[in-house]
């Protein structure tokens, strides 16, 4: 098991090591630049672009930019943003416990809710409960995250005002408990509802599977109590794939955290990206696109760990 | 391998995102309202967050870069730190300078300005402090100056302060300035937008990476206290401040906002108090809300149409249609501003007569071609273009009279008004084909191909303005020397290819001499030379638009301020 996980460590820095480098050429092969920002300032002159292009060491060979911007990263120094002035480290760290609340309350809400609906609907399946609740995930499934954020911004702010359509507290306020909940809800529905409906229809299927299984036929035949076979027999079966695919689908949640920042004003990485990239930030894209592909590894990473802890029938060598 | 689509995904986003972004409003002059309307109710339900009375918080629905000035391109930083950064002088809603770290506006008159320009002499106010309690010296302006020219510092623009030669500080409260040779507008360095850096904190720091850049020390009325990234700023009053009383409020605090339809919402929520910069669309939804004003700005900027000289593929040809000034005057008489001002920007401003709209060096009693379709159509037909084929278009030596317009893409006025002048020239027989791309397409630099840079246009609709002293809007716009090309590695914006060496020499005479008489009088040649010359066609000047929650009262506006530039006398009702 420790040799599976070292072995897929290892491979994993190759991995990580081409993605770092084929985001830094991708990024920089996109048309624009750090210059487009000073467009309309007639005071900068084009001698002004050249003596910040050689200052920011941007007017260097791409492949020496990379390498002088991996050595300085594997030391710890992430660089340093155009925009801000500030340590590109010290920004993303900012942001990351935003994220991290935001995308762990999502997670657990969508589990939350998604595993009885998943197993209700498998259990009375075809009957309108089952029907319901499948329209119910093609409609998560199917809502882009934007249009739900405001349209539960609308709903919920501008025609209820029960909920505070934005931000992570009151500005200018230490908000206790109570405040930064509801300051949560809406964000963490935006971003729970399409895996709600997908973790739903993943778990129903999968359940349907299992109890057509000769094991819970026989386990029926046994006379054991419903109850206790469709959650010992059952769930524990269909849980196994289950957990693979909440574990791959983790990153999804970065994804989604990107719109759903961005629309609640949510002071995480997500938005901190995207303002990144308007602003052709790119120390401060690369040092996320980087946080982002070691989480995308280390999940898959964890579900392999976790299919094997749970499956007895999976050994690793 | 489907595991890391998601990965790919992010990378196609990142492209995705690039390739559409960089919509963001450089620094450009802001603010300035109508009277302003104050309601007397008090606002909707915000039981919650006006505990003290001494809170505004502003929607900003872009987030500042930084807020040293060194640095920042962001209009959002310039609202920001105008409240803590104060520059020696300031301009006044009239566009004429006002002391503000100093006791008078240096001139000739008083001695502050030597006979040859060279010269000037600062005499700083005494009593001012930093937010920190240290004093204001003359070491601080000299300090700006040897921080702006240190080549470690990557700052924005060095244009100016690499003239001086010397600053000198004689005392604690005179600064000495020498420049190396004459520079019009050296009344705006350590001004506008320009403010002076306190020495006792930045000497000897890495500035590139100085907490300053977002918490900086302050002489202005508010100070900022604490900066959540991606989230709000919070300023507090500076409670070192020269004047006591001074400011009202005890706190702003900036809310970082994803649009204006958010804005929008929470505003109507009571959530925030003030909303910059609407677009126009949303004004009728804002009238119609209840104890919300709105404030009308006028600015410098001006949209206009910019026609390209030369020949799109080959710049070094003449472009076949615009090349004759018949063809561009034609065009000029074909549009009728009426409909884009009245429905689209509902009234809210006016057409526009020059480059320069506003300020000391803007030209009066300027008029615009008249409105005139069928003079349009005579003036195309003596140049030879005429419909041969009946299918609408003129052609002339087999080229058909079509052309491309190309703005920034996903901005709703300017693409209703391409619509609009489409309808317009095709009233002439003109086919105008509507091209929009992403802003950083269209205004990247020489090495990235900008389009406009390279010359890969016909049409360009833009907004562009003048700042308190256009020398350099002027320079580097119109002159000779700033057409991008190979030969001057693409410096310039003179995307209109307009040579003239009477406007040359117009244009630097307005910037031979700190005699403004003298400098208005060659910009107003220089301004008709433009005109004349039919490539910089003004269709309105640019508003800026803000909403202010009808309890916060005494803003007022200034075109050349930002939003917040007179917050220390803003208040709240009972």
């Amino acid at each position: 098991m420790y040799r599976f996980v070292g072995k897929r460590i290892l491979y994993a820095i190759p991995l990580l090591f081409a993605i770092s480098l084929l985001a830094f050429f991708l990024l920089q092969a996109v048309p624009g630049g750090p210059a487009a920002a000073y467009q309309g300032i007639a005071n900068v002159s084009g001698d002004d672009l050249a003596r910040i292009q050689a200052e920011l060491g941007l007017d260097r060979p791409l492949i020496v930019q990379y390498f002088s911007w991996l050595g300085s990263f594997l030391r710890g120094d992430w660089g340093v943003s155009f925009s801000a002035r500030q340590p590109v480290l010290e920004l993303v760290m900012d942001r990351l416990p935003a994220t991290l609340i935001l995308m762990g309350a999502a997670l657990t809400v969508s589990l939350v809710i998604a595993i009885p609906l998943g197993m209700i609907a498998a259990l009375r399946r075809n009957t309108w409960i089952d029907h319901l609740l499948t329209f119910q995930s093609f409609v998560g499934l199917s809502i882009p995250v934007f249009w739900l954020g405001l349209m539960l911004i609308i709903v919920f702010t501008v025609w209820l005002g029960w909920l505070p359509g934005g931000g992570i507290g009151p500005p200018g306020e230490d908000p206790d408990l109570v405040t930064r909940l509801r300051y949560m809800i809406l964000p963490v529905t935006a971003l729970s509802l399409v895996s709600i409906g997908f973790f739903t229809r993943y778990l129903r299927a999968s359940m349907v599977e299992v109890m057509h299984k000769d094991f819970m036929m026989f386990s029926k035949a046994r006379g054991i109590p419903s109850r206790k076979r469709y959650f010992r027999n059952g769930f524990r079966n269909a849980g196994i794939p289950f957990i693979t695919v909440v574990a791959i689908h983790i990153p999804e949640y970065l994804v989604g955290a990107l719109v759903v920042e961005t629309i609640f004003s949510w002071p995480g990485t997500g938005r901190l990206f995207w303002e990144s990239a308007v602003r052709f930030d790119y120390p401060v894209m690369m040092g996320i696109l980087v946080l982002v592909s070691v989480l995308v590894v280390f999940s898959n990473l964890l579900a392999d760990v976790l299919y094997a802890r749970f499956d007895p029938r999976i050994r690793y060598d | 391998m489907r595991r890391y689509a998601i990965l790919l995904a992010v990378l196609a986003l990142v492209v995705a995102a690039c390739g559409g972004a960089a919509t963001e409003t450089t620094e450009a002059p802001g603010a300035t309202p109508e009277e302003p309307t104050t309601g007397t109710e008090a606002p909707a339900d915000d039981d919650e967050e006006m505990a003290d009375g001494g809170q505004v918080t502003i929607g900003l629905f872009q987030e500042p870069d930084n807020l040293n000035p060194m640095f920042a391109v962001q209009t959002a930083s310039r609202i920001v730190r105008d409240m803590t950064l104060e520059g020696l002088l300031d301009a006044d809603p009239d566009g004429n300078y006002v002391p503000i770290l100093v006791k008078e506006v240096p001139s000739v008159e008083n001695g502050g300005i030597s006979a040859d320009g060279l010269i000037i002499t600062y005499n700083l106010l005494e009593g001012v402090t930093w937010s920190d309690g240290d004093p204001l010296t003359s070491r601080d302006v000299q300090f700006t100056w040897e921080a702006i020219l240190d080549p470690g510092n990557a700052v924005t623009s060095t244009a100016g302060y690499e003239k001086i030669v010397s600053v000198e500080t004689p005392d604690d409260l005179t600064a000495v300035v020498t420049f190396s040779e004459l520079f019009a507008p050296a009344l705006s360095l350590f001004s506008i937008p320009d403010a002076i850096l306190p020495a006792h904190v930045l000497e000897g720091e890495d500035i590139g990476v100085s907490d300053f850049n977002r918490t900086p020390e302050g002489t202005g009325p508010f100070v900022v206290t604490e900066w959540n990234s991606g989230d709000s700023i919070i300023m507090d009053r500076n409670p070192n401040f020269r004047t006591a009383g001074v400011p009202i409020l005890d706190r702003v605090v900036f809310t970082i906002i994803p649009d204006q339809q958010v804005g929008a919402a929470r505003i109507r929520a009571g959530e925030i108090d003030v909303l910059w910069n609407l677009d126009e669309s949303l004004i009728p939804e804002f009238q119609a809300m209840e104890g919300v004003d709105i404030q009308v700005v006028p600015s410098s900027n001006i949209e206009y149409l910019g026609l390209n000289l030369d020949d799109r593929d080959d710049p070094s040809q003449p472009d076949a249609l615009f090349s004759d000034k018949r063809v561009r005057d034609a065009l000029a008489m074909a549009i009728d501003r009426t409909p884009i001002i009245d429905d689209l920007l509902l009234g809210m401003t006016e057409a526009a007569t020059s480059p320069i709209g506003l300020g000391w060096a803007a030209p009066e009693g300027l008029e615009l071609p008249p409105y005139d379709p069928e003079g349009a159509i005579a003036l195309l037909e003596e140049a030879g273009w005429v419909d041969d084929d009946g299918d609408g278009v003129r052609e002339k030596d087999g080229v058909s009279f079509s052309f491309e317009i190309s703005t920034p893409a996903g901005q709703q006025v300017r693409e209703l008004t391409e619509q609009i002048l489409q309808e317009q020239f095709a009233a002439i027989g003109g086919e105008l084909i509507i091209n929009n791309v992403p802003a950083a397409t269209l205004f990247g630099s020489w090495e990235e191909n900008g389009k406009l840079k390279r010359g890969d246009f016909d049409i360009v609709m833009d907004t562009w303005g003048a700042d308190l002293d256009p020398d350099a809007f002027l320079t580097i716009l119109f002159t000779s020397s700033n057409i991008p090309s190979d030969a001057n590695n693409g410096d310039g914006w003179n995307f209109f290819g307009i040579n003239d060496a009477v406007l040359d020499e117009a244009i630097a005479a307005g910037g031979s001499t700190l005699d403004q008489a003298v400098r208005k009088d060659a910009y107003r040649v220089a301004v008709e030379r433009i005109l004349e010359a039919g490539v910089y066609i003004p269709l309105y000047k640019r508003s800026f638009i803000n909403a202010f929650s009808s309890n916060v009262i005494g803003w007022s506006g200034n075109p050349w301020g930002q939003l917040a530039w007179n917050a220390e006398e803003w208040s709240l009702l009972g």
